[in-house]
């Protein structure tokens, strides 16, 4: 069987955030092996506004846990400005609000730092082509806040953001450890549906905190004059 | 400590200027009446100015030295002593509030109250209620009464001011102890940080050093595995209202401690609360079926456990990618009651009021799903 590779839509322009200098040495090491050019670095919240602003890298890894503004808030200006950005979250400790708030705002993926070299950089390479990068942790993260979103919906009668039934059984598959292929096997399925399913939970996540935010904006009395943006 | 006693001294300066304001109100209708007249308005006058001058004293933490109230009660029991000859015997035997304080001289003894509590209080006050009726010392139920409040009051007063003075004093432990929590907190979060950075560098590098590299790789990893896990433990969050609730668990925290290399625990973010001994339960099924996978899955085998919330329901889920197995094998294991199923797993998640399931197949690992039931908390 021949698998579909569009391997042109790859991007190569690589941003590294990360306050450990020993960590940026290894992974910039790392990944200009594997082709990547890396464009910048930062080590500090601000540093990364203003090294993105000035560089426009195509793709960026960003450790959470950096000096202030934090990991998850300079995702979150930096989507806003460069929405065409991908961006993968890294970790040492993985507080989960964080994490949750940085995929919220935009990022494709999240993994942890003892994560292999392999799988780290496979990580990027996945990103960079655009794909989402969802480890079981972040699928059972992703699954309980849907859950929370809808039951708070019930909750004021309304109608939350849902994921089909698929989704929900891709989800879970995810969280239980198995590999997109052994879901799509066990699904009878392809390998590109699945990824399809996962891309569509994190777009869902994402969009339903964009209407989120607005509703928050226009709640706080920004609706007469003020111009409001959604995309 | 908070200056309690701040507030406490500005209230009673204004209580105090009440009371003199009497006392000079009713000196000046009986005016025509007492033996020394001119006395009377210089006492007056000094009684406006003494009380102005402790008032001022005592509102300063600096200058509440007990000179002050030494001065305070002299002057007052003084003042209250000097009725018999200021005020003349026609006066004293007559009135009900015959002293030339009328009522201004329950203000010294309040301030010992308020300053040390009611046992120095009472004493201040049984002093000042002598020397009234020294004064006065006509038996008759009002004057004794009016006498009596003197004590009462400066007894309750210092009561209350112990008490307030206690709760402040836990209050500001409390919030010592939270702000030192917080604290703690946020220099562990930064301190751990670094660690885990190290370790799971010390894991990158220790891999391609050789056999020894790859020992101290492996135990960099097995080490990063629990100081996350405690990590997550440790997050108590001091402003929550049930930081302190110990009847209920968080179960996302408590599964948390099975992670280690080889475990991947996924759980939604925010709590899960469950009832202490259920969460107990439920812990040592999801420890079994761990176990399991250790002693049979094979030593390559990975486990994954996955911790969802659907209503009332909650789902945990267990999968390993070992060896698996037939379902007859585990009939089998069950009916010769090894590998703990019958003991464990099925009979906790029986006596939760739960299911447990299992699917397996040889080749293809082992899956459970436990269904417990929980209160919506």
């Amino acid at each position: 069987m021949s698998e579909q590779f569009e391997e042109a839509e790859i991007r190569r322009r690589l941003m590294l955030v990360d306050d450990h200098p020993m960590w940026l040495e290894a992974l910039s090491g790392d990944l200009e092996d594997d082709g990547f050019e890396i464009v910048a670095t930062a080590a500090t919240g601000d540093e990364a506004l203003r090294r993105c602003r000035a560089t426009k890298p195509e793709v960026m890894l960003m450790d959470l846990n950096i000096p202030a503004p934090d990991g998850a808030t300079c995702i979150e200006i930096l989507l806003e400005e460069f929405p065409e950005m991908l961006v993968l979250v890294i970790s040492a400790s993985g507080e989960r609000d964080d994490v949750l708030r940085a995929i919220k705002a935009g990022a494709k993926g999240y993994l942890v730092k003892s994560a292999s070299p392999d799988e780290l950089v496979d990580g990027v390479r996945r990103t960079a082509a655009g794909d989402a990068v969802f480890t079981p942790g972040l699928a059972g993260l992703v699954l309980g806040e849907f859950r929370r979103m809808v039951t708070r919906a019930e909750a004021h009668n309304d109608t939350g953001p849902s994921l089909t039934n698929r989704e929900v059984e891709v989800l879970r598959l995810v969280a239980k450890g198995l590999a997109y292929r052994e879901i799509a096997d066990r699904l009878y399925v392809s390998h590109r549906t699945v990824q399809n399913h996962v891309q569509n939970v994190l777009r869902k996540l994402q969009l339903h905190n964009r209407v989120e935010l607005a509703l928050y904006a226009i709640e706080q009395g920004y609706h007469d004059g003020d111009p409001l943006v959604i995309e | 400590m908070m200056e309690l006693h701040g507030p406490l001294f500005r209230a009673y300066a204004v209580l105090r200027m009440i009371l003199v304001v009497l006392a000079i109100v009713i000196n000046i209708s009986r005016l025509g009446d007492v033996a020394h007249p001119i006395v009377l308005v210089v006492l007056c006058t000094l009684i406006l100015l003494e009380s102005v001058g402790v008032s001022v004293l005592y509102a300063l933490p600096a200058r509440r030295q007990l000179w002050v109230f030494v001065v305070d009660m002299v002057f007052s029991i003084g003042v209250v002593l000097s009725s018999f000859w200021v005020l003349g015997p026609e006066v004293t035997n007559a009135d009900v509030t015959p002293s030339v304080g009328v009522y201004w001289a329950i203000g010294a003894p309040l301030a010992v109250a308020l300053w040390r509590g009611w046992s120095w209080g009472g004493l201040a006050g049984l002093l000042v209620m002598i020397a009234e009726f020294a004064v006065s010392p006509a038996l008759t139920a009002e004057s004794v009464v009016g006498k009596f409040q003197i004590l009462v009051a400066c007894l309750s007063v210092g009561y209350f001011t112990s008490i307030l003075r206690a709760t402040t004093h836990e209050r500001e432990q409390m919030y010592a102890v939270a702000a030192g929590m917080a604290e703690r907190q946020r220099l562990a979060r930064i301190v751990h940080d670094g660690v885990l950075q190290v370790l799971a560098m010390v894991e990158r590098e220790g891999r391609v050093l050789g056999p020894r590299g790859m020992r101290l790789a492996r135990a960099a990893h097995e080490q990063e595995g629990q100081l996350r896990a405690l990590l997550q433990d440790t997050d108590i969050d001091v402003t929550a209202p049930d930081s302190l609730d110990v009847t209920h668990h968080n179960l996302s925290v408590i599964l948390d401690k099975h992670s280690m290399p080889g475990v991947t625990i996924s759980t939604p973010a925010g709590t899960v609360l469950v009832e202490s001994s259920r969460a107990r339960e439920i812990d040592a099924a999801v420890a079994e079926a761990l176990t399991n996978v250790t002693k049979h899955a094979g030593a390559q085998a990975r486990a994954w456990v996955l911790l969802e919330r659907e209503g009332d329901e909650i789902v945990i889920s267990i999968r390993d990618n070992g060896v698996g197995g037939t379902l007859l094998d585990f009939g089998d294991a069950v009916d010769r009651g090894r590998m703990g199923m019958r003991h464990s797993i099925h009979g906790r998640l029986a006596d939760l009021g739960g299911s447990a399931r299992v699917r397996t197949a040889p080749g293809q690992g082992v899956e459970w799903e436990f269904r417990i039931p929980v209160d919506v908390a």
